[in-house]
């Protein structure tokens, strides 16, 4: 074997040390802007409200460009939020995984600016969107004030209990608390839709048209003294609720649909998985999880629980009070918002206790 | 007897159906702990209130199961089962489980 020159020697070092700089810079979180970088890239104006409430086909016709642009054209795309003045915390976590699986699977790249809000930079500081997505965040996180307090989102896959746990006692802290058994509603609720998720939410023999991180599920909180109002959020990217009931309930659906007689679109058929897990089926021994999902409502007997997966939106708000709508796009997953708001089961602390 | 608490000997985080989601499933609990004792008709104290929370995915694997790994009657799982927990809606719960698992 023929040997190396001194010259081709020291090529080859410095080859090896520039790769090697190459791969500690991609561990490193980055800065988010980058002016040379920018005029390469396809500009995607953030909109001004982000909010899958009250404006919802907007927000995600920006998350479906998000998806097309990175996902299937294999562009690179700049995130422009200077004009973004809200967001709702459940489209902060559906705009967190987003741009994570966007990283993960980039061959395409996705940088953004910093918003020029500072309310906004905080919000998705301390929602930990720059965390979950390898970028510098500029803002320290919030001083946990007594007024309001959002929580990191915590991601994984497979059922993590202490994972929950952490939430929950992040949620439930100095300013506020659940009731013990309240507190097991809670826990109740977030790990069988963590479990949905392991089980239904990913099923690979439902095609799909988009690369996913399997299993992976998103989880975050919030509390707010002013409006006595707690929420905890959980989002996954998987088939969806109304994708996966046919191939999970295939014997049962067609009656259950015709028993509350709203049809087959996605809204109706969140409300017939809601309603199979209320009744008997025939193997009982499944279905049951998604009623849990509601029993933290009916036991803090004040706030509601929002479903929305595919293009279907379910509410409940207790006493039975149920509503099932159809959406003009779909969210590409399952979002679980729970919202408790003025209950005795919740215990505000200093002495501004809400019973 | 035997005393099983799950809070402690288990996981204070029970969560999830089957052992493919996690190692602190009903499956895994039941597979680890209930069975065996079952199998030597030992009878089993459950303690369950030492954990976090239960959803019924792992309640339903680890009690309901039971039935169906052993082909049985509920009544053979319930005459040889006691479970210990200041909430009764959640003991009520489980037998539910071992029953519906019967039929």
């Amino acid at each position: 074997m023929k040997k190396l020159s001194a010259e081709q020697k020291a090529r080859l070092e410095r080859v090896r040390k520039e790769r090697e700089r190459h791969r500690r810079r991609a561990r490193e979180p980055r800065i988010m802007y980058r002016p040379g970088w920018m005029r390469r890239t396809n500009q995607l104006p953030v909109p001004e409200v982000l909010d899958l409430e009250g404006n919802y086909e907007i927000t995600m016709a920006f998350i479906d460009e998000i998806r097309v642009r990175t996902l299937k054209e294999r562009q690179n795309v700049f995130l422009d939020f200077s004009q973004t003045k809200s967001i709702d915390p459940g489209a902060g976590v559906v705009l967190t995984a987003e741009v994570q699986r966007a990283r993960t699977f980039g061959r395409s790249r996705i940088h953004g600016s910093y918003p020029k809000n500072r309310d906004i930079e905080q919000f998705l500081a301390d929602l930990g969107f720059y965390q979950q997505i390898g970028v510098v965040t500029r803002v320290p996180a919030a001083a946990e004030t007594d007024r309001a307090q959002l929580l990191a989102i915590k991601s994984g896959i497979k059922d993590q209990g202490a994972a929950i746990e952490s939430l929950r006692d992040m949620v439930f802290s100095d300013v506020v608390t659940l009731d013990d058994k309240a507190a097991k509603f809670v826990y109740r609720a977030l790990s069988e839709a963590m479990s949905n998720v392991s089980r239904h939410a990913y099923d690979p023999t439902l095609g799909r048209d988009l690369p996913v991180l399997a299993g992976r599920w998103w989880m975050a909180g919030r509390w707010d003294r002013s409006t006595k109002e707690i929420m905890a959020i959980f989002y996954d990217q998987g088939v969806g609720i109304p994708a996966s009931l046919p191939m999970t309930f295939p014997e049962v659906l067609k009656a259950v649909l015709a028993f509350i007689g709203m049809g087959d679109s996605d809204g109706p058929m969140i409300r017939a998985a809601m309603e199979i897990g209320r009744t008997r089926t025939g193997k009982e021994y499944r279905g049951k999880g998604l009623n849990d999902l509601r029993r933290v409502i009916d036991f803090a007997e004040a706030g509601s629980l929002r479903i929305t997966s595919g293009r279907g939106r379910y509410e409940y708000t207790g006493n039975d009070n149920e509503t099932a709508i159809d959406l003009p796009r779909s969210i590409g997953g399952t979002l679980i918002e729970w919202r408790i708001s003025g209950s005795e089961a919740v215990i505000w602390k200093d002495g501004d206790e809400s019973h | 007897m035997k005393v099983i608490d799950i809070g402690k000997d288990f996981s204070r985080y029970p969560v999830g159906r089957y052992v493919d989601d996690g190692p602190y499933t009903g499956q895994a609990f039941r597979q680890k702990f209930l069975e065996p004792a079952f199998e030597k008709h030992e009878p089993v104290k459950v303690v369950l209130d030492n954990t976090a929370g239960y959803g019924s995915s792992f309640l339903e694997e680890a009690f309901g199961g039971l039935v169906r790994k052993f082909h049985c009657s509920a009544a053979r799982i319930t005459d040889n089962l006691e479970l210990e927990t200041t909430d009764p809606s959640l003991r009520d719960e489980i037998l539910e489980y071992i029953r519906e698992a019967e039929e």
